[in-house]
């Protein structure tokens, strides 16, 4: 016997029934279970459709980004990647795409900064995403000029 | 045709869309490098090795007690100041009696930025580097804390982050877990700036500038007065020099 | 206790040896965890001993790692019949080691995270790149070394299969010992006799790993060792213990003729606090002198005394070691020859460690996954030496 054949024939001609083991459900208790766990499926797909949209950001200075948001949605990282090799090992600190010009423009007009609040600008979406941001244990978060501005007073 | 026939063929078909997807999305994938790398030209030189940056310090100025170098260095990158075993210290006021004859003297210490870095050979991720112009820095991005260079530096120049920190300077990222030292505040020289101790210091004992210019006033300096590499039998041709040692 | 009721509570023995070794590498993750939330602060290292106590665990157990195959290349490589069986035993426990001691090596780096990037960013300079290739390899060359032994259609490809483990090992241990010969600037180390002394200490703590480990098997499985092989195999881990203190005597005898290195040995050797301690107490003494008595000393050299030499040689290692990493680290460096110094830095100043618990904790999680290697595979795989004279009961010879 071809046990490929015999597979397919599991698949395919068998009942429903017997493939979701229908005859399992004789209890009630079984049903029950059954029944919530269905329940709660179901609830999980509606509150994750409801939520799935964008998370709402805090931009800051906002205006006209470096490149169209979406692209930078998708290639922020690579970017970045690419950016830090040049500044650390080349000596280049004035590309388009440098982390401090991120957040000079992007960190949080109320308290200076791209993470802290479930609205900044990077912890947004990365905490929606579950991404964990490794960038700022090591690079301040805060826009330069006014930490310059808080050192001078 | 049998069932199994029409399923082999099936998962043929399958194959064939998988692996046209996946070319797809590889080719979506690379697009942006590609798009990148056209990017990177447009923006300011890299540094090349037509400048060789170095430090002359003349410790008969270096008064005793005073630490102002150090005051601007930890002011500059952020760095707390402490003293404790675990502290950072970029740069550090060294006290030296001459064994023999009992003279004293006291120099700042810090990376000598070497010519041939042990820091860098034994580096297994090749974060600890030499730039160009002779900076030897940490890569802190590949730098995963093993301490090699810390045991292979001759001069104790390195320090290793030992809790989170807070607060950087948005000009000298640090963080825990990873090595640090003098940079020769890599940040202002790319700006045309002095390191901080250079500026720092009152009684202008450290002269920061280009080696490899014979016109600059380093050079010339070392030209004539003498000054010695510390530890020079290591053969490490160091980029920081002292006088009067 | 009675080889009877123990048969019967065979099982659960075992599961209880299992559950010891879970919770103590459980400790071990936890101590890892409490590492990487907080900061090497926690441990006792610091700016001047940059290398603490998990680096003893983890050095002995990958020096043991490469010399336990001793026992397997007298086999395979030498030909000497009698250690052939013993070869899969000594892959294991070889696998065994390594994986332990580089749970505690990695586990300790300030960004463990970071593991991928040492396998993607390859500094060819390097001793410790070198060494992720020949741990890898190690892993691999051992795997299908046991496999040879093994499995009998494969029993042709033991020889080359052999070769290339016995080659390997030997480059893996020298590259051990060029971690530190090559720091140019420590006078602890920075000596070319380092790589051949890591490699005669990795036959003698190699050794002594196998017999602990042999002697447990047997007396778990209510056998006697072959006097005979057991006559040999001591003689041999004597042989290796000698070498050892030969090479460690070599370097230190070398280090006290050039007088700049003589304020180094003198506080390694003499006044330096716990390092003499442990150097002459707990290496020379216990770790070298009383073994080689209880192994050459015709009427004390029976299993057990055996197997006491092998834990004291073991206990001999750590010391080592510990003087070794951390007094060499101890010891400032001599910046400024001819001048004395003093700084914010500890310039010029002796080292303190004082090794937290966290930094054992992590240890002995390395020791603990050697442990439940070595257990959960000595139960499932024939590793047991089939000697075919001797498969006494322990009961009947009484």
């Amino acid at each position: 016997m071809n046990p490929l054949h015999d597979q397919s024939a599991a698949l395919l001609g068998r009942p429903l029934r017997d493939v979701l083991h229908v005859d399992l459900l004789v209890t009630v208790p079984a049903r029950i279970i059954v029944f919530i766990v269905a329940l709660l499926c179901l609830a999980n797909i509606a509150a994750a459709t409801e939520s799935y949209g964008m998370p709402k950001l805090d931009i800051g200075k906002g205006g006209h980004c470096v490149a169209d948001p979406q692209w930078m949605r998708v290639n922020h990282m690579k970017v970045l990647f690419q950016q830090r090799d040049e500044t650390v090992h080349l000596g280049i600190r004035d590309g388009k795409y440098s982390l401090k010009n991120c957040i000079e423009c992007h960190a949080s007009l109320r308290d200076n900064s791209v993470i802290g609040r479930a609205d900044s600008f990077c912890e947004g979406c990365h905490r929606y995403e579950a991404v964990k941001i490794d960038c700022f244990e090591c690079h301040s978060s805060k826009r330069s000029t006014a930490l310059a501005q808080e050192v001078s007073k | 045709m049998s069932d199994t026939d029409a399923l082999i063929g099936n998962t043929d078909q399958k194959r064939r869309q998988f692996l046209k997807t996946s070319v797809g999305a590889a080719a979506v994938a690379v697009a942006p490098g590609m798009l990148l790398f056209d990017m990177a030209h447009g923006k300011s030189e890299p540094v090349s090795g037509k400048v060789r940056w170095g430090m002359l310090i003349d410790t008969a100025k270096c008064k005793d007690g005073c630490d102002d170098c150090v005051k601007a260095c930890n002011k500059e990158n952020g760095l707390s100041g402490g003293l404790s075993p675990t502290d950072s210290q970029w740069i550090r006021k060294v006290e030296l009696k001459d064994m023999r004859s009992g003279r004293e003297l006291a120099l700042p210490m810090m990376c000598q930025h070497c010519a041939e870095p042990p820091c860098v050979d034994v580096c297994p991720t090749g974060s600890s580097f030499k730039r160009a112009d002779g900076i030897v820095l940490v890569d802190k991005h590949i730098c995963i804390g093993c301490r090699y260079c810390m045991m292979a530096c001759p001069y104790k120049a390195r320090s290793f982050v030992h809790e989170p920190l807070h607060d950087q300077k948005p000009d000298v990222p640090r963080g825990r877990g990873t090595v640090e030292s003098c940079t020769m505040c890599v940040h202002r020289v790319d700006k045309g700036e002095q390191p901080a101790c250079a500026e720092g210091c009152k009684n202008k004992s450290i002269m920061f500038g280009n080696l490899n210019d014979p016109e600059s006033e380093i050079s010339r300096k070392i030209r004539t007065v003498a000054s010695v590499q510390i530890r020079a039998d290591l053969g490490l041709n160091t980029g920081i020099h002292y006088q009067g040692l | 206790m009675q080889a009877r009721t123990f048969n019967r509570n065979e099982p659960l023995y075992f599961y209880a040896l299992i559950a010891v070794g879970l919770l103590v590498l459980l400790a071990g993750l936890y101590a890892a965890h409490m590492m990487e939330e907080h900061g090497h602060i926690i441990t006792g290292m610091n700016n001047q001993i940059v290398w603490g106590m998990p680096h003893v665990f983890a050095i002995f157990m990958i020096v043991a790692a490469s010399g336990v195959l001793n026992i397997a290349s007298i086999g395979s490589v030498f030909g000497k019949a009698a250690y052939k069986g013993r070869g899969p035993l000594a892959g294991m426990l070889s696998i065994a080691l390594l994986a332990g001691g580089l749970f505690v090596l990695m586990l300790d780096l300030g960004r463990p995270d970071r593991i991928i990037v040492a396998a993607t960013h390859y500094n060819v300079t390097s001793v410790f790149a070198w060494n992720i290739l020949l741990y890898s390899g190690l892993f691999t060359f051992v795997a299908l070394y046991m496999w040879s032994l093994m499995e009998r259609r494969m029993n042709p490809w033991i020889k080359p299969a052999g070769l290339i483990v016995f080659a390997w090992r030997i480059i893996l241990t020298t590259g051990t010992g060029l971690i530190f010969a090559f720091l140019v600037a420590r006078q602890a180390y920075a000596s070319p006799i380092l790589p051949p002394m890591f490699l005669v200490m990795s036959f003698a703590w190699g050794m002594a790993v196998f017999f602990i480990v042999q002697s447990a098997m047997y007396s778990w499985n209510g056998k006697i060792q072959d006097p005979v092989l057991l006559s040999r195999m001591k003689n041999l881990l004597g042989i290796f213990v000698l070498g050892a203190l030969y090479l460690v005597a070599v370097y230190h005898l070398t280090n006290l003729y050039f007088a700049r290195q003589t304020s180094f040995e003198h506080f390694i050797l003499i006044d330096g606090g716990i390092y003499p301690w442990l150097f002459w107490g707990g290496y020379v003494l216990l770790g070298s002198a009383l073994p080689l008595l209880l192994i050459f000393t015709p009427g004390l050299n029976g299993p057990r005394s055996v197997l006491f030499a092998s834990i004291l040689t073991i206990l001999g290692a750590f010391s080592m070691l510990y003087v070794f990493i951390i007094g060499g680290q101890a010891f400032p460096l001599d910046i400024f020859p001819g001048y004395e110094v003093k700084s914010s830095f500890g310039d010029g100043q002796i080292g303190l460690y004082h090794p937290s618990h966290w930094e054992f904790l992590l240890g002995f999680g390395g020791l603990s996954i050697a442990f439940l290697i070595t257990t959960i595979g000595v139960r499932a795989l024939n590793f047991v030496p089939q000697d075919k004279t001797y498969a006494v009961d322990k009961r009947a010879s009484d």
